[in-house]
């Protein structure tokens, strides 16, 4: 019996030596291209119509193309599946003339119908982002003129469409590939939550929940072939294993790292620092119904009273840009010179003119997530502001509560001071300047700021087809915000994503996505 | 036994009825607008009154109470207002990756906890004794997070042994979908490759689930020890000529373990419930990071879901734990 023991052993032993082998993942096969990102949270979905969160975009993004592509740094809309278009005189025509080559991954050719069954798809599913189409487009609007020239009817001049064409929202997707997986006339709505159906340089090829997603090169793109033969999309939520992972080799980029990882993982070689100004602004919300605030002496006096400087390279480690206006540097409209400087001796003359010469006391509220994309504490901004206010003698009691619980009191203006935070949905200014300044939206009636002004401004620039003029529009219309001073805009945090120097061609474009087909692993 | 094993899962019943009862209502009365929430600040407000109606939200809440038992009887836990699937298909995915790391953790728990445990006992104020006890309360006293942090520090990042992600390698492909747990799918497929890689996976965050677990059952085996080793009938026994090792492993063991395998019962019971900082800290696709984005979210049909699946394998857990007494104990019978 002890003899049977030993061999079983001994037998045990030399197996487990024998796969330590594949405990690597198994031998030298041939090496397709792989880009293997680590990113800290899953997607929720990845249809195109559906998905607003920012790893479902970031997918979508590349397996999904749209009649036009944003161009950041030029801030306009080049040719992407419309070879070019034309608007009529009134601004309420517009003509979009697709690329003949243009062809699904299934090889079906990219049709206007196709476009506008996917632009209908889009508002007919009534799902989270639909409403960005819906507010400017129905089911009347979009008309098939021949198989590749669509024409588009608006109601009224409409200067945000090509931004929200542009959008994941507006993505084209293969009626003929979802008429075949179509449950109960859902239009698809349950398969491509985790399938593809599009034209764009990728694939979905597997999706894993909480584990992974694949990507495969399209193998019949019609455009600039991609240099990568699959991306895989690892769901690693501790910043700390994305380091670990990062430094090993086992991924080439990690997408979610905080400011210290960074740095410590530059300092050594072989690692690439990416970086770009996100859009997304953080403010202090003053409610002009509460009395404090109804004092305009006040909110100048809180616009003065942060130390901005000290907030960026201290608090936020230099991985944020200080904003004085509702629009960040990547959009249409943004405005350095509304930055303003620290000033306490004009904001203590500015409270003695309030009738506050010795402050008052307030409650602050905030968002208890980190802040956005660099998993620093809130807390750590929400007690530099309190210490900055509490020089000019206003007592500030920072009170921190989930979004959820938090969401309802400050969207019905129960809440008399926040720090708050607001992103643009496409690559337009109209949609966080009209909730931030429009009079009828609700964004702005929760801090009981009116100014007819403003309002009337906001429309004009809604309407102009001019970029020029919208450009000047926008900036009068922060000024004046500015100096109404109902918000403090404080900055926009950097997407900062650390990449191996084998990874070229990785640039991260705004609305935290970046586009595989130019990405190389060498 | 048949009898007593059916009397107890029916009294499951008006627990699983209770947990859904209170469930609900502690879902409800958060201050919470989950269409608000996920439509996103910007969204125009008929849209979020859409949403609000599609999700059922706009129903009274005892409508809401009685739709949702109602699918439940289907066997439907309803659909996950985040993903939109349902979510008895999404904790059937998640549930099996749970299930292997928990079991693994209390396979280990066992192994490290109760041999180490019964030889402090008998090995009473010998430096092995000093050293597993200093080491149980490390194990007690150790934040988790912490421990898997040190973990893929050491054995991923310095030593390059495990692997410190999820559970296969990029190169290795899952096996065929049976059961889910990857160690049994791979054995019953034949893929050897992915046991022994899975299994490799799955070292770091089942250690570092059951080094807290094993801490608390060695001190336990050791307590029950002693006091079992101090019994008449063991003197008994030892008077009567057996050797050292038959009256420890025979007499003294299988009745100490009766308050061991209690407690082993509810760590294993918990860790089905999912290991939230190990699944988070290893990227373990499980049942914990589930319920934690579905808290996070505010998504109520995941949120009940997942209370009732780890209510039900707790109280399983439990109920399998009272029929293994009358295993180590023959004086113990259910009828």
């Amino acid at each position: 019996m002890r003899k049977v023991r030993v061999l079983l052993s001994v037998c045990l032993v030399l197996l487990l030596i024998a796969a330590l082998p594949a405990c690597k993942g198994g031998g030298p096969q041939s090496k397709p291209k792989v880009l293997r990102v680590a990113i800290g949270a899953d997607a929720v979905t990845l249809d195109p119509h559906d998905t607003v969160d920012f790893k479902g975009l970031m997918v979508a993004n590349n397996v999904y193309e749209r009649l036009v592509k944003y161009d950041p740094k030029t801030n306009s809309f080049k040719p992407w599946l419309a070879k070019s278009w034309e608007v009529s005189g009134d601004g309420l025509k517009w003509t979009f003339h697709l690329n003949e080559p243009a062809r699904f991954a299934s090889g079906n050719p990219v049709t206007a119908e196709a476009v506008k069954y996917s632009l209908l798809r889009g508002i007919k599913q009534k799902m989270f982002p639909s409403w960005m189409l819906s507010q400017c487009i129905d089911e009347n609007a979009v008309q098939v003129v021949d198989q590749q020239t669509l024409q588009i009817t608006l109601a009224k001049p409409y200067a945000p469409l090509l931004a929200i064409l542009s959008s994941v929202v507006a993505g084209v997707v293969d009626p003929k590939v979802i008429a075949e997986h179509e449950q109960n006339g859902d239009m698809g709505k349950t398969w491509l939550k985790d399938h593809s159906a599009g034209s764009g340089p990728f694939m979905v090829e597997s999706w894993q929940p909480k584990d992974r997603i694949v990507l495969v090169r399209n193998p019949k793109f019609w455009g600039q072939a991609p240099k990568l033969d699959q991306v895989v999309f690892l769901v690693v939520p501790e910043a700390s294993s994305q380091a670990a992972m990062l430094e090993k080799g086992d991924i080439d980029v990690a997408q979610d790292l905080l400011p210290d990882q960074v740095e410590q993982l530059v300092a050594k070689s072989g690692f690439q620092k990416l970086e770009m100004p996100d859009t997304v602004p953080y403010y202090l919300a003053m409610n002009l119904a509460f009395e404090p605030f109804k004092k305009k002496e006040v909110r100048q006096a809180v616009r003065y009273a942060i130390d901005y400087n000290g907030l960026i390279q201290n608090v936020l480690k230099a991985y944020a840009v200080q904003v004085g206006g509702i629009l960040a540097p990547s959009l249409l409209g943004y405005d350095p010179g509304l930055c303003v400087k620290q000033d306490v001796a004009k904001t203590k003359e500015l409270m003695r003119q309030a009738g506050y010469p010795d402050g008052f006391s307030v409650t602050m509220h905030y968002q208890s997530a980190p802040i956005k994309g660099l998993g620093i504490p809130p807390e750590n901004v929400a007690v530099k502001i309190q210490s900055d206010l509490a020089q000019i003698g206003i007592r500030v009691e920072p009170i921190k509560q989930d979004v959820g619980t938090l969401l309802e009191p400050y969207r019905s203006g129960k809440i008399p001071f926040a720090m708050w935070m607001w992103g643009p949905v496409y690559p337009d200014p109209d949609n966080i300047v009209t909730s931030h300044g429009d009079e009828n939206h609700g964004g702005t009636k929760r801090l009981s700021y009116v100014n007819h002004e403003v309002t009337e401004l906001i429309e004009k620039a809604r309407r102009s087809l001019d970029p020029a003029e919208r450009v000047q529009l926008y900036k009068k219309i922060q000024a004046i915000e500015a100096d109404d001073g109902a918000w403090a805009w404080l900055f926009v945090t950097k997407n900062v994503q650390l990449a191996r120097a084998n990874v070229k061609g990785y640039e991260l474009i705004p609305y935290w996505t970046v586009d595989l087909y130019r990405v190389d692993v060498q | 036994m048949a009898g007593y094993l059916v009397r107890r899962i029916l009294a499951l019943v008006p627990v699983l009825i209770g947990i859904t009862l209170m469930m609900f209502v502690l879902s409800r009365v958060v201050p919470v607008d989950p269409a608000r929430l996920y439509a996103g600040d910007a969204a125009p407000e008929e849209v979020v009154q859409a949403l609000r109606a599609k999700m059922g939200l706009d129903k009274p809440l005892w409508q809401q109470y009685l739709l949702y038992v109602e699918g439940l009887l289907r066997g439907d836990l309803g659909t996950s207002l985040q993903t939109g699937r349902p979510v008895a298909a999404e904790i059937a995915r998640y549930f099996p990756a749970t299930v292997e790391l928990a079991t693994v953790a209390g396979f280990l728990t066992i192994v490290l906890g109760i041999p180490a445990g019964v030889i402090s006992a008998v090995k009473r104020d010998s430096v092995f004794d000093h050293v597993t006890r200093v080491l149980a309360l490390g194990g007690v006293c150790t934040p988790i997070f912490w421990l898997g942090l040190l973990l893929i520090l050491v054995f991923y990042g310095k030593l390059g042994v495990f692997p410190a992600w999820g559970r296969l390698d990029l190169a290795v492909s899952p096996p065929r979908h049976l059961t889910g747990l990857y160690l049994v799918d791979s054995v019953l497929t034949g893929r050897f490759d992915a046991f022994v890689n899975a299994s490799w996976h799955l070292l770091l965050p089942g250690f570092a689930l059951a080094y807290g677990g094993a801490g608390q059952i060695l001190r336990l085996a050791r307590s029950s020890m002693l006091e079992v080793l101090g019994e008449d009938y063991v003197r008994t026994a030892r008077a009567k000529g057996l050797s050292e090792r038959f009256v420890i492993y025979r007499h003294a063991l299988r009745n100490a373990l009766l308050p061991t395998l209690t407690m082993l019962g509810i760590i294993y019971g918990s860790l089905l419930g999912g290991a939230v900082l190990t699944e988070t800290i290893f990227s373990w696709p499980g049942l914990g990071r589930y319920a934690v984005g579905a808290m996070v979210a505010f998504d109520f049909p995941a949120m009940m879901g997942f209370a009732l699946v780890a209510a039900l394998a707790y109280s399983l857990v439990n109920v399998l734990v009272d029929l293994l007494y009358s295993v180590c104990d023959p004086r113990i019978s259910y009828r």
